[in-house]
């Protein structure tokens, strides 16, 4: 074969080569003494790299960074920020407004009024009807408990209301270990 | 695994336990502050400007996404903040692309009987002339070699890091260390 080129010659050295052209050039270094001269060069200047010395930080460097921390922004931090802006937004607004009615735009700040009111309303009413929608499910839910409750207590005759609460409480026990173990696990995997 | 360890200190220190990101900082601080030292030559400069990767990547710790490692992911915050740094200081961008036709013949020739730097060098003056030679390497030529080199990172990871093909990677770490091993034939 033909002498092997440096970047063959490097990728070599550094096992970055597939098994097939490593034995290609294994071969083709058996023959030519120019080669091996080549590769025994390289391969005391790679070295010699990985000798070089390392740069130290001072002591007490990470107490330095430490002491530097910003406040940690979490998407809970930013969602409060961001309500926050808009909060601010919106009172910088009205107190415009306000302000505004004083003066001869007095018609336009009463329209604007008038719009950011319809508007509280309909955010007001929407989220009254949530609310309603959510204490119907939760009305739901009480029946669907009742029913389920009348059936164990005919299941489960005199006395025996007890070995329900116990049917009941084994899975509603499982369910709430396997969620309080959950993030334990995660941090135990590494 | 190094990399798992470092998820779940990621995660702690999102869950507000400053003990967790002080460990990554202890870490990854030799690393990051060796990086900027190769690159930028000063000790205090290199001081300031790990410490602010370290303040950045804090900042930033809920961007994060574990699909990548934190050593890749830290280094892409050094390595924008060291391009801020070259912009800030105007220093002039050198172009690293040789004429790919003359690139092509220089890596399919082999040199014909150069000397060999175990003949010309012990090893305590090789160590102290590659490192002159170091700092004379053109920047973007020095990043790549020090990645590869002094934070021995693999070709892939550099990839990551910078944003660059892996062929692109390859040819660059193989200029860079030809280009330095041409400075030590200059005795």
């Amino acid at each position: 074969m033909n002498c092997p080129n440096l970047i063959e010659i490097y990728a070599y050295l550094e096992q970055e080569l597939p098994a097939e052209d490593r034995l290609r050039i294994e071969e083709h270094l058996e023959a030519c003494p120019g080669c091996r001269r080549l590769l025994a060069d390289r391969r005391f200047y790679l070295e010699s790299l990985a000798g070089l010395p390392s740069l130290e930080p001072p002591p007490d460097f990470t107490d330095r960074v430490m002491s530097e921390l910003p406040p940690l922004k979490s998407p809970a931090r930013l969602w409060l920020g961001l309500a926050g802006g808009l909060y601010l937004l919106f009172s910088l607004l009205v107190a415009g407004l306000a302000l505004g009615t004083r003066t001869a735009l007095f018609p336009v700040c009463l329209k604007i009024f008038k719009g950011l009111f319809n508007l509280a309303a309909d955010f007001s009413s929407l989220i009254i009807r949530l609310i309603q929608q959510a204490y119907g499910i939760i009305k739901g839910l009480r029946i669907f408990l009742g029913v389920v409750a009348g059936l164990l207590t005919d299941i489960f005759p005199a006395g025996g209301l007890g070995l329900a609460a116990l049917v009941l409480a084994v899975p509603l026990s499982l369910v709430l270990f396997w969620l309080l173990l959950r993030p334990a696990k995660i941090l135990s995997r590494s | 695994m190094a990399a798992e360890e470092d998820r779940t200190l990621v995660r702690r220190s999102l869950r507000g336990e400053r003990q967790a990101f002080e460990m990554l900082v202890r870490k990854y601080q030799q690393p990051v502050f060796n990086y900027f030292g190769r690159m930028v030559q000063e000790r205090e400069l290199s001081l300031d400007l790990t410490q602010e990767v370290f303040l950045r990547a804090y900042a930033a710790l809920h961007t994060y996404q574990e699909k990548f490692q934190f050593s890749t992911w830290l280094f892409r915050i050094a390595s924008n903040l060291l391009i801020d740094h070259w912009r800030k200081k105007k220093l002039p961008l050198v172009s690293i692309d040789p004429n790919p036709e003359e690139e092509e013949q220089q890596l399919r020739q082999l040199p014909d009987q150069e000397p060999a730097v175990s003949e010309s060098y012990e090893r305590k003056e090789l160590l102290k002339k590659i490192e002159q030679a170091i700092a004379q390497l053109p920047e973007s030529l020095r990043e790549l070699f020090v990645l590869r080199h002094m934070n021995d990172f693999s070709y892939e990871e550099i990839a990551t890091i910078k944003h660059l093909p892996l062929g692109t990677v390859k040819n660059r770490v193989f200029q860079a260390r030809e280009w330095l091993r041409a400075r030590l034939e200059e005795k």
